[in-house]
């Protein structure tokens, strides 16, 4: 029953990478075989994230896309990411991060069927139980593609006037594409608000179901990109907050 | 009485400040002469009517009084002192001639002190007048010890009956504006204060009028009344060279953090009360008094200043100087307002803040913005094309679909 889950958000810096990586450790450290495709071919963090150098680097998501390879030599397994051992495994799918890669990419866009193809291989013969997919903020034509073949779409956004807006649009955009489901993440929610509160108020903005309420925790802001929260912090109330959306978004 | 004179830390006999009123002059020469050979100070006096002036003052230590006083003699002069309340100001001793043992007795039970039978040894003399020093030295010990239990009693009740039971209070009111009228309402009633005004910290760095009272003007602005106030917030800082603003005492106290006590602004020197005195000048009212203190919240940061104009005399009703006594019950009363103030702001801003949390969205925009995404000739193509894809997906991939 694999489920292929994206994290998308309207604006840049919402943390949604940093969610999907986070969110992919703590299934893996249950002992799930997570995959985790980086789609944010503009912008990509995973391979930051998981603590790969760039030399170990060699193969793409580019790669796949323009036919230089099979997406399954593309994906490399990231069981210790920055140390931390996992009882189950992660397969990465960078994305290049090579300018004129990232151009092309912008330039050219790729294929739906290729790309829908290529989720499917992956998640067959790495018997992967959850493909996780950070794609890019905004709702260019890739990032469209990418909730056209998504089981689930995760939202996140910060509680703040333009998010709700530009989430608004997300939603309805998602349904139009048949989106079997759509959860909504809120992230960096100050710690005075109540977060019953904030998730009634966004269900019922939304009609959607709200897969976690994040309040900001100041060591997920300075750790920032240098290393996977749950991991550091397996005790922090916001690791447990995640642990929870990891198993309902996968449940 | 040599016991008490040798008590560790009482004073040694020092010269007193007497009084003799007889009528005799040879027995009163003989008196002041003996008493000033002793080293005190003696006034004189013949008769019941400046003997009673002189003994009102107050400023004797001890009298020496003839019970054969013209005008009605001693027992009178003791039983109009009696009556006046000021028989315990000064000691009195009776003096006679021998064979006035009656008289004397009679003196001795409407407060004299002792009694003195003609004109005595100049030794035994001096030994019984350090006897009566001593005694009146030990009275007024006596006296102030009771004031200062009094004080302390009073202070504890203020403390048990008026300050606590207005933490509670304070802490339980819901109603911003009574919050503020029930601070200054009990620090005027504690410090038995006829005006008052509250001040609070702005954002923007001044302390503004939140509260103004004032008893016998009948005046209360601000509040619950609803009366606009019509003074100026006071700067903290000058606008220009961001200079701290040391010269109204309000701002004084809220940049110092320190209580501020001006027993009367007319002749202070140092603050500017210029504002308060064109107001007295308006409505013919005398701020005189002032107590002046910062309101600090549980970090010590001022938010606002607590000021009472004129304290009036328990008794006399007239306005006097605050009591120094009184500054530590009204810092209490402070510190509880300030806390629940405090409270208040942040549930405040707290409630501001849930309030921002509502989640508006412009339909009309919302609606343009999907029109421009979705009607194009690629995202008709791409649901075609998802539709496919999911429907191929449902026999190799098998996924729950949802509702979408």
């Amino acid at each position: 029953m694999a489920k292929i889950i994206s994290l998308h958000s309207f604006q840049q810096g919402v943390g949604k990478s940093n969610l999907t990586a986070n969110l992919a450790a703590l299934l893996a450290a249950e002992g799930r075989r997570v995959g985790v495709v980086d789609a944010d071919l503009q912008s990509p963090a995973q391979h930051f994230l998981f603590g790969l150098g760039e030399s170990e680097q060699r193969r793409t998501l580019n790669d796949y896309l323009w036919g230089r390879c099979e997406i399954v030599e593309s994906a490399c397994e990231v069981n210790r990411p920055r140390g931390h051992e996992l009882a189950g495994r992660v397969f990465l799918v960078p994305a290049s991060t090579d300018p004129s890669e990232i151009a092309r990419a912008l330039r050219e866009g790729y294929d739906v069927n290729r790309l829908d193809a290529g989720f499917n291989q992956l998640i067959q013969s790495l018997a992967l139980e959850v493909l996780l997919v950070d794609t890019h903020a905004g709702l260019d034509q890739v990032t469209l593609l990418i909730f056209a073949v998504s089981d689930t779409l995760a939202i996140v956004l910060r509680p703040d006037h333009q998010d709700y807006q530009g989430t608004s649009v997300t939603v309805d955009v998602a349904r139009r594409l048949s989106v079997p489901r759509l959860a909504l993440i809120v992230n960096k929610v100050p710690a005075i608000y109540n977060a019953a509160e904030v998730q009634a108020r966004v269900e019922k903005a939304y009609g959607c179901e709200v897969a976690a309420i994040l309040p900001h925790a100041d060591e997920w802001m300075a750790l920032a990109s240098a290393g996977l929260f749950v991991l550091r912090f397996p005790g922090h109330p916001l690791t447990g907050r995640l642990r929870q959306a990891a198993a309902q978004l996968t449940a | 009485m040599s016991q008490a004179s040798h008590t560790p830390g009482a004073a040694p006999p020092k010269p007193g400040s007497l009084l003799v009123a007889c009528g005799d002059p040879a027995h009163r020469t003989a008196l002041v002469h003996m008493l000033e050979a002793a080293g005190h100070a003696v006034s004189v006096a013949e008769s019941r009517g400046p003997s009673l002036e002189l003994l009102r003052s107050g400023k004797f230590d001890l009298a020496l009084v003839d019970v054969r006083l013209t005008d009605g003699g001693l027992e009178q002069a003791l039983e109009q002192l009696r009556a006046e309340g000021r028989l315990s100001q000064t000691l009195i001793v009776a003096i006679s001639a021998a064979g006035e043992g009656e008289s004397v007795a009679r003196c001795l039970d409407l407060g004299a002190t002792d009694s003195l039978i003609g004109l005595p040894d100049p030794a035994l003399l001096g030994a019984r007048l350090r006897v009566w020093l001593e005694l009146k030295r030990w009275r007024e010990a006596a006296r102030l010890a009771e004031q200062r239990l009094e004080r302390e009693q009073r202070r504890s009740d203020e403390l048990l009956q008026i300050v606590i039971p207005l933490g509670i209070a304070l802490s339980n009111e819901t109603d911003f504006n009574q919050m503020l009228e029930k601070i200054l309402i009990q620090a005027q009633t504690l410090g038995r204060a006829d005006a008052g005004t509250l001040y609070l910290r702005t954002d923007d760095d001044r302390l503004k009028f939140v509260i103004v009272r004032n008893t016998s003007l009948d005046l209360a602005l601000g509040g619950t009344t609803g009366a606009e106030i019509p003074f100026a917030p006071l700067l903290l800082h000058d606008a220009h060279t961001g200079r701290p603003n040391h010269h109204n005492v309000a701002t004084h106290a809220a940049l110092t953090g320190e209580t501020v006590n001006i027993p009367d602004a007319y002749q202070a020197e140092g603050f500017d009360f210029s504002g308060t005195q064109a107001i007295d000048r308006d409505t013919g009212y005398r701020s005189t008094s002032f107590l002046t203190l910062p309101l600090k919240d549980g970090r010590q940061a001022v938010i606002g200043v607590l000021q009472l104009i004129n304290a009036l005399d328990e008794k006399t009703g007239r306005v006097v100087p605050f009591d120094l006594a009184l500054h530590p019950v009204i810092e209490s009363l402070a510190s509880l307002a300030a806390v629940a103030l405090q409270a208040y702001i942040r549930e405040q801003r707290l409630r501001q803040q849930i309030e921002e949390l509502r989640i508006e969205i412009d339909e009309g925009k919302r609606a343009r913005r999907v029109a421009e995404i979705t009607e194009t000739e690629y995202f008709r193509r791409l649901q075609e094309k998802a539709r496919e894809m999911r429907s191929a997906h449902a026999g190799a991939r098998p996924v729950e679909p949802r509702d979408g």
